[in-house]
C-alpha cells in the first residue's frame, strides 16, 4: 500500500527550512510520495580497482606494481558511481589482469614472513593453519570447511611438486587472491533472517569508509558480535572515522559524483580541476567540519593558480590554495567549483540543457523525459526564428515559450540558468563570444519546490541557499552518500530511507560524521530483501 | 582460388607457448576440421543514422553494400528509447531491443551475447571500433552487453585489440626441443591453482550457493570470462599459421596505432571529449578511415582464425564524436567536411546533401569490412566465406535527425539462416528484427516483453529461410 507523506512534515522536523521560508495565505503545499520503506535487494558486487589495490596494501602490506594496477580495466560508473553492484560487468581482461596481479604481489611480498604470521610453523599440518589463517584475512571471514578443504588440496597438489612451504602457501595466496571471496562482497540470500550482521558487516562497513578490508580491532568486533546491533557498528563507524583511510571515501565520492574520470583534458589542466574539486570537498568534511549542505552555500573556493586565473583572481600561491569569495560575484561554493561546472557541462545538448539535466539527476535524483521523436523537427522550426548572434539563454527561454518543448525543459533548464557566467572550461565570463550579457536569475520550477510555486532566485547566492534548504535537494544529497556507501542504487522502496537521513542531515549537527552514523544506524544499510528472481 | 582448411592449418601448427602464465597450460582440444562452422554474430554499428530517404535503393549512400546486396536484407526499425538526452537515449538498446535501465546498463544482452549465452557459452567476444569518449553517458559506446545488461567497453586502439586477440600466443616452440621438467612443473602449478579458482565460482553460481539468481549470474559472468580467454588460446594453438605459407589464417603483425595529428595537436585516443562541436577531436576523414580499417582487418583475421565469434565493431559511436576534415567525393558530388562537426553542420543543420556524402563515406567503410569477410581467397571448410557462415547485423540510432523511427538495419551474411531481400519496411520496432534474428539461430527469444513493447510483426516469414 502507498504511503503519502505530506512533505510538510519533513520541513516540520527541519524547522529552519519553515522557518526561513514560511508559506503564505492560501499558498498550497506539494507532496512527496514516499512508499514504505523496503530493504534493498542483494546483489554480489565485484571490488573496484581502488579497492583491490587498497586491501592489498592495508591486508599484506603490498603496494601492487603499477603495470599490474594498471592492467586492471576503468571501473564504469552506473548511477553516478564505480562501486555500483548493478551493471557491473567482468570481462576477461578482469580476468587477465587479477591473474597477472596475484602473480605479481606474491613474488613482491615477504612471503616467509606472510607465512611466519599466519602459520607459526612449517611442519605437517600447518598448512591448515595457514590455509585457516590467511583465507580469513583476505576472505574477510573464517573460512567454511569446504573451502579450507579446497585450499588445502591445492597446497597438497603444489607440495607435491616438491615445492617448499612457502611456495606452495604462495600458489594457496595467489588462487585466493582470484577467488570470488576476494574479489567480491556478497551476502548470504538464502538466509531467513536477512540482517548484516558480524564479518559481513564489518566488510560493509570497511569498503564504505576505506575502500578496504576491515582491520584488526573490526573483525574482532564481528567476531564477538558487537557488530549485530546499530549501535555497535555506529561505534565502530565512529572509530573509522577518526582514520585517514576515511578520507578515501569522500575523495572518491566526490571525484564519482561530479563525474570528474569524463573531463576532457585538451588544455592540460584536467588533473588541477581533480585536485582542486577533491580538495575543497575534503576540506569542507574534514577540516571545517560545517554541515554538509552548508558546502552548496560556502563562501569558499579551491584554486590553484591557473584556476584562479580563469577566475581573473590573483594566484594566493602554488598548488591548491582556499580562497574567500564572499565579495565575488557569482562564485563561492561547490557547484561553483571549477571542475564541477566543466563536469556538469559534459553531456550533448548544449551548455544549460547538460546542466540542469546534471542538476536534475544529482541534485534532485529524478530522471529526464526522453526527448520527442521529432525532436529535430522541433528545433529547426525555432532556431530558424532566432539570430544567429542569439545566446544560449535566449534560445532557453524561446523553448520554453514552445509547448512542444515546454514540457520537458521547464522541468530542468532553469535550474542551469544561475550557472551562465561560468564556461565549460572552468572559467567566469560576463559576457557570451557574441557580447551578450550572461544573466544570473532564474527560478527552481515548482514541482521541486515545498511551496509547489516556481521558486525565483536573483543569483547564484540566492540559488544554491534555496537548493541547501529544498527538502528534495536535502533527500537527493542524502540519497547519493547512501548509494555511494552501499555500492548499490535505490529505488522508490529506499526513497524512505532517503528522507529519514535528510532530517538528520539538517537536524543532526548535519556534518558528513553525522550523516555516516545516521547511515550506518538505518536499516537501509543494516538490512537487505529477498534476492530479485529471474525474469 | 586458395581454398585452405583448418585441418591443413592444423597439421602445420606447432605447440604454442602462451605468454598469460595462469592461462598457459589451458586446452580445449576441439576438432575443427570436421565440425560445422560455429555460431557467429557480429554487429556492426554506425553513428548518427541514415536518412529514411536513402534506406531504400543502392543508389544512395547505400551505394558501397551495392555489391552485398545478394547477403543482405535492409530494414527501418523503431528503436527503443530510455532515459538521458539526445544519442544517449537510444545508446543501450540497439541491438538490445529493450529500454535500458540505466544510462549504461541496457535491458538485457545485446544479440551477440544472446546468442553467446544460449549456443557457446566459452564463445570469444571482441568489442572494437572507431570512437571517441564522452563523459556523461559513456553508453554511446557500448553495444555489447552480458546477460545482466552489464557492458563491456569497447577497445579504442588497434593494438590493443591485437593484444587481447592475437597477443596471448607467443611463437610456437619446436616440437623437436628437449623437455622442460621446469617448465613442466610450473604449469601443473598454475593448472592446480586455475583449478582451484574455477572450483569456487563454480560453487557460487551452482545449487549450493547462498546467492540469488542475479548474483549468480555475476559468477557466471566470472567464469564465462576465464573460459572465454581459455577458448581464444585453444584454436590459436590449433590453426594459425605464422608466415609459412598463404593461409585463410594468417598471424597479423601488431599494427602501430596511426597518428591522429591535426590543426596542431595529436589527438590521443583515450581522452574523454566534450562531444560534438568545440572540444572534441579535429581528424583527417582518411585518418580516421584508416584506424577503422585496421580493426576491420583485425576482426576478420579473429573471425578467419576462429579466435572470436561474438562482439561488435564500430563505426563512430552514437552522436559521432569527431570533426572531420577534408573533401570526400562521392555519388558526383563532393564535400568539405565543415571541421568544426559533421553532427552539428550536417544533422543539426539539416543539410541533407552533405550528410548524404557523410552517409556514404560511413557505407564505404562498413562495406569494406564486409568485404574483407567475403574475401573468396579465404574460405571456410565448407567452401564458403567467413561472411556465408557469420551473421553480421548493421543498425544505427536515428533515422534522420535524432528520430528514433526508422533506423537502419540491415542482416548480412548467415546465408544458411536467412534470406537477402530489399527494404523491409513494416513499421516494426528494432525488438521484432531481433526476435526475427534470433530465431535464424533456432532461439526462441522474446525481446521487448521486459519493456512492454508491444510486438508489430513477426519478420520470420521474410528474414528466415
Amino acid at each position: 500500500m502507498r504511503a503519502l507523506l505530506a512533505l510538510l512534515l519533513l520541513t516540520g522536523c527541519v524547522g529552519r527550512v519553515a522557518d526561513d521560508q514560511p508559506l503564505r495565505p492560501g499558498e498550497r503545499t506539494r507532496e512527496i510520495e514516499v512508499l514504505p520503506f523496503e530493504p534493498v535487494s542483494p546483489l554480489a558486487r565485484r571490488l573496484t580497482r581502488e579497492e583491490v589495490l587498497h586491501t592489498l596494501e592495508d591486508s599484506l602490506g603490498v603496494t601492487a606494481p603499477a603495470a599490474e594496477a594498471d592492467a586492471i580495466p576503468d571501473d564504469l560508473p552506473v548511477g553516478g558511481f564505480v562501486n555500483t553492484g548493478q551493471g557491473q560487468a567482468t570481462l576477461p581482461d578482469h580476468v587477465r589482469a587479477y591473474s597477472r596481479l596475484a602473480t605479481a604481489v606474491t613474488a613482491e611480498m615477504d612471503l616467509a614472513a606472510f607465512v611466519d604470521a599466519h602459520a607459526g610453523c612449517r611442519d605437517p599440518g600447518c598448512e591448515a593453519t595457514f590455509v585457516a589463517s590467511a583465507g580469513a584475512q583476505l576472505f574477510r571471514r573464517p573460512l567454511d570447511a569446504r573451502e579450507q578443504q579446497d585450499f588445502e588440496a591445492l597446497f597438497a597438489a603444489v607440495a607435491a611438486e616438491e615445492a617448499s612451504f612457502d611456495e606452495a602457501a604462495g600458489a594457496v595466496l595467489e588462487a585466493m587472491l582470484q577467488s570470488p571471496q576476494f574479489l567480491y562482497l556478497y551476502l548470504d540470500e538464502t538466509a531467513e533472517e536477512r540482517v548484516v550482521r558480524g564479518h559481513a558487516m564489518a566488510s560493509r562497513l570497511s569498503y564504505f569508509l576505506w575502500l578496504s578490508a576491515p582491520d584488526e580491532a573490526l573483525r574482532r568486533a564481528a567476531e564477538a558480535g558487537e557488530l549485530d546491533s546499530a549501535e555497535g557498528v555506529a561505534a565502530q563507524a565512529e572509530r573509522m572515522l577518526d582514520d585517514p583511510r576515511a578520507r578515501r571515501s569522500t575523495a572518491r565520492f566526490i571525484y564519482d559524483w561530479a563525474r570528474l574520470a569524463t573531463l576532457p583534458n585538451g588544455d592540460g589542466l584536467k588533473p588541477e580541476l581533480v585536485e582542486a574539486t577533491v580538495a575543497f570537498y575534503q576540506d569542507h568534511v574534514w577540516e571545517r567540519g560545517e554541515p554538509l549542505l552548508s558546502i552548496l552555500t560556502s563562501q569558499s573556493a579551491a584554486l590553484t593558480p591557473a584556476l584562479a586565473e580563469r577566475w581573473h583572481l590573483e594566484s594566493l600561491g602554488d598548488g591548491v590554495r582556499f580562497y574567500d569569495t564572499s565579495e565575488l560575484e557569482g562564485r563561492g561554493g561547490l557547484l561553483t567549483q571549477p571542475g564541477i561546472v566543466a563536469g556538469m557541462t559534459n553531456a550533448d545538448g548544449g551548455e544549460i540543457v547538460a546542466r540542469g539535466l546534471f542538476l536534475l539527476d544529482q541534485m534532485f535524483c529524478r530522471d529526464a523525459p526522453s526527448p520527442p521523436a521529432d525532436l529535430q523537427t522541433i528545433i529547426d522550426g525555432f532556431l530558424e526564428e532566432l539570430p544567429e548572434d542569439a545566446s544560449d539563454r535566449l534560445i532557453a527561454e524561446t523553448r520554453l515559450e514552445r509547448g512542444d518543448c515546454a514540457t520537458c525543459h521547464a522541468t530542468f533548464d532553469p535550474l542551469a540558468y544561475g550557472f551562465e557566467q561560468l564556461d565549460y572550461r572552468g572559467g567566469f565570463r560576463t559576457e557570451d563570444d557574441h557580447g551578450n550579457v550572461m544573466r544570473t536569475d532564474g527560478w527552481i520550477p515548482g514541482q521541486y519546490t515545498v511551496s509547489g510555486f516556481n521558486e525565483p532566485y536573483a543569483d547564484l547566492d540566492e540559488y544554491t541557499a534555496a537548493l541547501a534548504r529544498n527538502p528534495e535537494v536535502q533527500m537527493c544529497f542524502a540519497q547519493r552518500h547512501v548509494e555511494h556507501a552501499m555500492g548499490t542504487q535505490l529505488g522508490d522502496r529506499q526513497r524512505a530511507a532517503a528522507r529519514d537521513l535528510a532530517v538528520e542531515l539538517v537536524t543532526g549537527g548535519g556534518d558528513y560524521r553525522a550523516l555516516v552514523l545516521a547511515i550506518v544506524r538505518h536499516d537501509v544499510f543494516r538490512t537487505y530483501a529477498a534476492p530479485e528472481e529471474a525474469r | 582460388m586458395k581454398r585452405t582448411t583448418r585441418r591443413t592449418i592444423l597439421r602445420g601448427a606447432g605447440t604454442v607457448a602462451i605468454a598469460l602464465p595462469f592461462l598457459e597450460e589451458l586446452t580445449l582440444g576441439r576438432a575443427f576440421s570436421d565440425s560445422p562452422p560455429p555460431n557467429r554474430l557480429v554487429t556492426l554499428f554506425f553513428g548518427l543514422g541514415l536518412d529514411p530517404d536513402w534506406q531504400r535503393g543502392w543508389d544512395g549512400p547505400l551505394e558501397p553494400l551495392r555489391p552485398f546486396a545478394s547477403k543482405m536484407a535492409t530494414f527501418s526499425v523503431e528503436n527503443a528509447k530510455g532515459a538521458g538526452g539526445a544519442h544517449c537515449e537510444t545508446s543501450a538498446s540497439v541491438f538490445v531491443g529493450e529500454r535500458p535501465r540505466d544510462v549504461n546498463v541496457a535491458g538485457g544482452p545485446s544479440l551477440d551475447q544472446h546468442v553467446r549465452r544460449e549456443l557457446d557459452p566459452a564463445g570469444a567476444t571482441l568489442a572494437s571500433g572507431l570512437w571517441w569518449r564522452r563523459g556523461a553517458c559513456a553508453a554511446q559506446a557500448l553495444r555489447v552487453y552480458g546477460p545482466d545488461g552489464s557492458a563491456r567497453p569497447p577497445i579504442k586502439r588497434p593494438s590493443e585489440v591485437f593484444d587481447q586477440v592475437f597477443g596471448s600466443a607467443a611463437p610456437p616452440t619446436d616440437p623437436t626441443s628437449p623437455p622442460d621438467p621446469a617448465r613442466d612443473r610450473e604449469r601443473r602449478v598454475r593448472r592446480s591453482i586455475l583449478d582451484t579458482v574455477m572450483g569456487q565460482y563454480r560453487h557460487l553460481r551452482g545449487d549450493a550457493s547462498p546467492l540469488g539468481h542475479r548474483s549468480k549470474l555475476k559468477m557466471e559472468q566470472h567464469l564465462s570470462s576465464i573460459r572465454e580467454i581459455e577458448t581464444q588460446l585453444a584454436p590459436a594453438e590449433a590453426v594459425i599459421d605464422r608466415g609459412d605459407g598463404a593461409t585463410a589464417c594468417s598471424f597479423p603483425e601488431r599494427p602501430r596505432d596511426p597518428e591522429l595529428r591535426f590543426g596542431g595537436r595529436t589527438w590521443d585516443y583515450d581522452e574523454f571529449t566534450y562531444g560534438t562541436g568545440d572540444g572534441a577531436p579535429q581528424l583527417r576523414w582518411e585518418d580516421a578511415q584508416a584506424v577503422f580499417r585496421l580493426h576491420a582487418d583485425l576482426w576478420a583475421m579473429a573471425l578467419r582464425c576462429d579466435l572470436v565469434r561474438f562482439g561488435n565493431l564500430m563505426f563512430e559511436s552514437a552522436g559521432g564524436h569527431m570533426n572531420l576534415e577534408g573533401t570526400y567525393s562521392a555519388l558526383g558530388d563532393s564535400t568539405t567536411f565543415p571541421g568544426s562537426s559533421q553532427h552539428d553542420a550536417y544533422f543539426h543543420g539539416n543539410d541533407r546533401r552533405n550528410a548524404r556524402l557523410y552517409q556514404h563515406w560511413a557505407m564505404t567503410n562498413l562495406a569494406y569490412f564486409l568485404a574483407r569477410l567475403d574475401d573468396a581467397d579465404a574460405l571456410e571448410d565448407d567452401g564458403r566465406t567467413v561472411l556465408d557462415n557469420t551473421t553480421v547485423v548493421i543498425g544505427t540510432e536515428y533515422g534522420w535527425n535524432h528520430d528514433h523511427r526508422e533506423a537502419f538495419h540491415a542482416v548480412v551474411g548467415g546465408v544458411d539462416r536467412f534470406r537477402s531481400g530489399s527494404h523491409v519496411d513494416l513499421d516494426l520496432h528494432a525488438a521484432d528484427l531481433y526476435n526475427g534474428v534470433l530465431a535464424g539461430y533456432g532461439l526462441d527469444a522474446d525481446i521487448g516483453r521486459a519493456s512492454g513493447i508491444e510486438s508489430r510483426g513477426d519478420v520470420r516469414s521474410v528474414l528466415l529461410r
